[in-house]
């Protein structure tokens, strides 16, 4: 097992350390992982206003240990993951263990540096991950609600945890997968990577301060662990390709092990929506994303969407966005 | 009528220089204009990356002039306008001027601090604008676009096509809109204007860039002879007053064959090289009429003409109108 500390005031030191404990370099702050520990990388993004990202795509090829000390220095960590795990995570915050043993994860968790905290993940586990380190001077100048290291504390939301996070709404998802699809080629990569990564943040800082405002039960209290999961897997199996037409229903419900009734009830208690309108709200989401790079022709960006029929795909596109498709 | 006259790499400076000029004292960024001049607002604010980023919202109540005047020092300035205008209004960009009557003016564009730019309106306009403020290093240090070096001197020499301005669609009018609406209440103030311009930046230069691009792939153009013709096309329209120089000239200074020349140079010009020359010389004399200084005989002199018979016909061609009568509209 491979031990790594999470040095949590900057990740630039933090990848030039885990690249010390496997005998590796960093280069333009992306470490590429030796394959006796996983496939994959990390890169560090520098954000305006002294903001670091880490954004991680990895499998892992060795079984791993983080861990990170409490510090004096209040600071948060805001973590999207989207997880495939292999056997279970056991996670511990000040010495208490929890192990999450389903088979996905794809959501948020705020944690802050109060806490000791450490985590086992298993090899073969595969995780795509974006982490913010939030210091309480960025937070003062940014979060005209934020007073200080309680702020947060009455919020559902900061309650989540890395094996229990809260689940990816459409607005995550898009951004999420957006970071991992760039070309790497495009001149403006790093750009785009950061405008997603500045997005991602607002819409989570939004609705943590929704959440403080006027607080609602978190999702994950409402269901068992093992069923979130599941959901979390219908998730993204809907996301995944739209050029191939969606799972049926029964389908999904038979690989979850719910009924069909129960699925649409629990999906529907999660998402805010039913399985075919997330489904068809990420489809147009896609599209207009294609079609705002500028590379592709309305009927290319129909095709790569699954639309056989040109003007199928313009009314979906107007139903959901007010304009035809043409007009983006 | 108001106007304003300045060279500024930084707005904050220009806001105080405006501030001055109108007498007026601004609070925390926010200028408010004196209703006689305008009712609304110009605002300035910096970008944590440290870009200065200025918005303008306001009804002008008299007719204006705002001038940029060209300066030694290179950067550009990325403007999303739009010009909802009563009457008339003028935009001027080096020496190339499109004239807008009773229509909303709604586009995208750069320009750099190499030309003058002005905008010339009537009373009654409505004026919203977000403007950006880049420094020439910034888009290569801080997006990391090499490319931009070879693509933006070629972006900005096509400033009299159309293809230089992008009009507005809803993605942008949404984003303006967004960064214009004015809700305290928000709990991320700062991150949210951000977010927006910077969306808005990110949108423009990749639609710049996959234009070029593919005009590129098209023509199969190379960033250097993309420079060499820029270099040609200055030597072609630097004066009129002598006769054109020859094809066979201008290739030997542009060190390829006259085939290669010509295909390049309608290819980024979108004319035939003397195509192109006439209609730069008939726009210059426009310039000239309009400008009431010269005779018809003085400007048919200036831009080569000792037939004014010959000039007459060759300028109704081109601007589809009398040079007797364009001194006088002008």
């Amino acid at each position: 097992m491979i031990e790594i500390d999470l040095i949590s005031h900057s990740y630039k030191e933090y990848v030039k350390n885990v690249a010390a404990t496997l005998h590796t370099e960093v280069k333009d702050d992306l470490l590429v992982f030796p394959s006796s520990f996983a496939d994959g990388y990390m890169q560090v993004f520098e954000l305006p206003n002294g903001l670091e990202a880490l954004v991680a795509d990895m499998v892992f090829h060795s079984d791993a240990l983080y861990k990170r000390k409490k510090s004096a220095d209040y600071f948060c960590n805001l973590t999207f993951n989207e997880v495939e795990i292999s056997g279970s995570i056991r996670f511990f915050k000040d010495g208490t263990e929890m192990e999450d043993k389903s088979d996905y994860r794809a959501g948020v968790a705020l944690s802050s540096s109060l806490h000791d905290t450490s985590f086992i993940v298993k090899a073969e586990t595969k995780a795509k991950t974006i982490n913010f380190i939030l210091t309480e001077e960025w937070l003062k100048s940014n979060l005209s609600f934020f007073d200080g290291p309680n702020t947060f504390e009455a919020s559902t939301l900061y309650k989540n945890t890395l094996t229990h996070p809260e689940p990816f709404d459409a607005q995550n998802r898009i951004l999420f997968d957006e970071i991992f699809r760039t070309d790497r080629n495009h001149p403006l990569h790093k750009m785009i990577i950061k405008n997603r990564i500045m997005f991602l943040l607002e819409h989570f800082l939004s609705k943590l301060y929704r959440n403080i405002r006027k607080p609602g039960d978190a999702v994950q209290k409402k269901m068992k662990d093992a069923d979130l999961g599941k959901l979390m897997e219908v998730e993204s199996i809907l996301v995944k390709d739209f050029s191939q037409a969606p799972p049926t229903i029964v389908n999904l419900a038979a690989r979850t092990g719910m009924s069909v009734s129960k699925l649409k009830t629990a999906f529907k208690k999660v998402y805010n929506t039913g399985i075919y309108e997330y489904y068809q709200k990420n489809r147009m989401q896609k599209a207009r994303s294609l079609l705002l790079t500028g590379q592709y022709t309305v009927k290319e960006v129909g095709l790569q969407l699954g639309y056989t029929n040109l003007s199928n795909f313009s009314l979906a596109f107007k139903k959901e966005f007010g304009i035809l498709p043409s007009h983006v | 009528m108001f106007s304003f006259e300045y060279i500024h790499s930084s707005y904050s400076r220009m806001m105080e220089d405006l501030a001055a000029r109108l007498n007026v004292r601004p609070k925390d960024n926010w200028l408010f204009f004196p209703e006689d001049i305008a009712s609304g607002y110009y605002r300035f604010l910096q970008l944590p990356n440290g870009l200065d980023v200025n918005i303008i919202n306001c009804r002008m109540n008299k007719d204006w002039l705002i001038h940029r005047k060209s300066d030694e020092e290179e950067y550009y300035t990325l403007r999303f306008d739009e010009l909802t205008v009563e009457k008339e209004i003028s935009i001027g960009i080096d020496t190339d001027v499109v004239e807008r009557k009773k229509e909303t003016v709604a586009v995208a564009y750069l320009t750099s601090s190499l030309f003058d730019w002005y905008y010339h309106g009537t009373k009654g306009t409505f004026f919203k604008g977000i403007n950006i403020l880049i420094p020439k290093e910034w888009l290569g240090k801080l997006m990391g676009i090499e490319l931009f070096d070879d693509i933006l001197p070629a972006y900005l020499a096509l400033k009299s096509r159309s293809f230089n301005m992008e009009p507005l669609d809803k993605v942008y009018y949404e984003l303006m809109n967004e960064v214009m609406q004015e809700d305290h209440d928000s709990p991320l103030p700062n991150l949210y204007i951000h977010n927006r311009v910077q969306l808005l930046m990110e949108r423009f230069f990749t639609r710049i860039h996959s234009r070029v691009s593919l005009a590129d792939v098209q023509s199969n153009i190379k960033h250097d002879d993309i420079y060499t013709v820029l270099k040609i096309e200055k030597l072609l329209t630097g004066n009129f007053s002598d006769k054109p120089r020859s094809i066979e000239e201008l290739s030997r200074k542009a060190t390829m064959s006259s085939t290669k020349l010509k295909k390049i140079f309608k290819s980024v010009f979108g004319l035939p090289i003397y195509e192109y020359y006439q209609q730069k010389r008939m726009q210059r004399a426009g310039e000239l009429l309009a400008s009431g200084k010269y005779s018809l005989k003085q400007v048919a002199e200036k831009i080569g003409y000792s037939n004014i018979n010959n000039f007459s016909t060759a300028f109704k061609k081109h601007m589809k109108q009398d040079p007797s009568t364009f001194s006088n509209t002008g």
